[in-house]
């Protein structure tokens, strides 16, 4: 079958690139560490738990995503593979570098991910502006990428699977690849993928060539969409503000199981806390608060009440999560919490509440600021606990050479 | 019915005549930081660079985004370790150069795993003892 892409694109003046970093997390542990290169490399999720991403070498292994590690240990040993713990705050802030430096280029850029960025550019642009990013974004911050460029955003991402597999790492699309599968295409789930295969409809190109009215009689609106990208027409746009969260969520396995209902109400404190600083950072306020407990036998108990008032102040919060967590608690061993704060509003759309107390407006930015100032957990709620055993267990964590001063790279020389 | 509210209190009295000229403090970071996203700390330990008035303990500021040339501070990688030398071009030959006489030069052989980390631009050496 041949396919050309649709008339009306051809008038399109603007071009999609979607900039994915390669193996962002293993590459920001090399950025440091020089005995890691030509080396298989794995980090593992918090708790030393599964992998969550890998080397290319480590790929070569077959060693898969998600794999627990204590079923891998045999592989890792015989292969010497480094292992590390996932260090999040190196990463986020590898992150920022690599979207600061795509941002210089002055094209207008969406974050979509840690590690992934959109970007608009003019549809006339010289392929070698390839070259030039991945050059620049590689001399400034160490990092890898790979870019793909296509005439929507969903096209961009297909040639951004495909610039992977290219030396140079970049890929201008063209023309949809024979024998994409569907299940590799942004946006079809594996639902979704399922009821196509059971139409016999597997590639990319089968996909497109259905009719507009087939598929919106027996799919999700959302599946046009993806087709009409495929197709060359552009319905997504990149989003330059990014959407205001619809929720935050905390959460944690803890080290070792928790037992009694002290510690869990001291895990759940912490972790409110965590959520209420996020949602003050983002000035919000919560009209919504659910908490949830995983057991030892894996499953989940959850409880969740409305707020009186939108609230970010994180007394307020612990309270009804402890009372939450008192209905919820039974006698046994946890291996897992989490808080989730939602229906979230601008500090500045809420209502006033003539009944709620205000004094304590400067209270909490007080604390952000002091905390942000001397580290975290320098002021922190007596309700979080002291002894904070039930923190995850990371062993193989590298430092946090961009954030803390008394954790810089040492140079011996 | 609209009511207005001052979220400042109204000062009674003159008004400062300073006002008019305020301007934010200085920051370090505008000094010292060209290209934010590009730029590392690092902490060194050891004397071999004394003569370029790098002493242990002291943390440098790097530039990633600078390209060097024959004389630059830099930081390389040296087949599989960190190390801060001057870098020198002479005859189609480089040098790695400790700023010591008691550390000889190091020529960079074709062999060598060699690679470029960063730029220096900056000491931070503290004069008050510890």
């Amino acid at each position: 079958m041949t396919f050309k892409f649709g008339a009306l694109s051809l008038m399109s003046s603007i071009k999609y690139g979607l900039v994915d970093c390669n193996n962002f997390f293993v590459s920001c542990e090399r950025v440091f560490n020089p005995k890691l290169w030509n080396r298989p490399v794995v980090v593992l999720s918090n708790n030393d738990g599964c992998v969550i991403a890998r080397s290319k070498e480590a790929k070569a292994l077959s060693i898969p995503m998600g794999a627990p590690a204590f079923q891998y240990k045999q592989t890792f040993l015989r292969h010497d593979v480094a292992v590390l713990s996932s260090n999040f705050s190196l990463y986020g802030d590898m992150s920022e570098r690599v979207m600061a430096t795509l941002e210089e280029f002055g094209f207008p850029l969406e974050t979509y991910s840690i590690d992934e960025a959109f970007l608009e550019l003019p549809s006339d642009i010289p392929e070698t502006i390839g070259t030039e990013i991945r050059n620049r974004v590689l001399t400034w911050t160490g990092i890898p990428i790979s870019l793909g460029v296509g005439i929507t955003k969903t096209l961009a991402k297909v040639g951004s699977d495909l610039a992977k597999k290219r030396d140079d790492g970049i890929f201008f699309i063209r023309e949809l690849p024979k024998n994409l599968p569907v299940q590799e295409i942004w946006g079809i789930g594996s639902r979704t993928t399922t009821e196509l295969n059971h139409f016999g409809i597997r590639t990319a190109l089968e996909l497109i060539a259905q009719s507009d009215t087939w598929i919106e009689k027996y799919f999700p609106s959302a599946l046009l969409r993806v087709v009409l990208e495929l197709r060359g027409t552009p319905c997504l746009s990149v989003e330059e503000i990014p959407t205001p969260r619809k929720s935050i969520v905390s959460s944690r396995s803890f080290g070792d199981l928790i037992k009694t209902l002290a510690e869990l109400k001291a895990a759940v404190a912490s972790f409110v806390a965590i959520a209420a600083e996020k949602l003050r950072q983002d000035s919000l306020r919560a009209s919504h608060l659910g908490i949830f407990v995983i057991g030892k036998d894996r499953i989940a108990h959850s409880a969740s009440s409305p707020l009186s008032i939108p609230t970010s102040y994180t007394p307020h919060l612990i309270k009804t999560a402890h009372g939450l967590l008192e209905e919820l608690y039974q006698e046994g061993s946890y291996r897992k919490a989490g808080v989730m704060l939602s229906h979230l509003v601008a500090e500045k759309e809420q209502q006033l509440d003539f009944f709620a107390a205000e004094s304590t407006e400067n209270l909490m930015p007080l604390m952000d600021q002091i905390n942000r100032r001397k580290g975290k957990r320098t002021l922190f709620f007596a309700a979080e606990g002291i002894n904070t055993d039930w923190q995850s267990t990371s062993k193989r964590c590298s430092a946090h050479f961009t954030t803390k001063w008394n954790e810089l790279l040492k140079i011996t020389i | 019915m609209k009511l207005s509210f001052f979220l400042t209190p109204v000062q009674a009295g003159f008004p400062s005549p300073a006002e008019d000229y305020v301007e934010k403090s200085l920051d370090l970071n505008e000094l010292l930081i060209e290209h934010p996203a590009a730029t590392f700390f690092v902490r060194v330990e050891g004397n071999s660079m004394i003569d370029a008035q790098i002493h242990s303990g002291d943390v440098l500021i790097i530039d990633r985004s600078l390209s060097a040339k024959s004389g630059s501070i830099i930081i390389a990688v040296l087949n599989g370790d960190f190390t801060v030398k001057r870098l020198v071009l002479k005859k189609e030959k480089t040098f790695l150069m400790a700023e010591n006489p008691k550390y000889p030069p190091i020529e960079i052989l074709e062999e060598n795993d060699f690679q470029i980390w960063g730029v220096v631009t900056y000491v931070i050496h503290k004069i008050r003892p510890r």
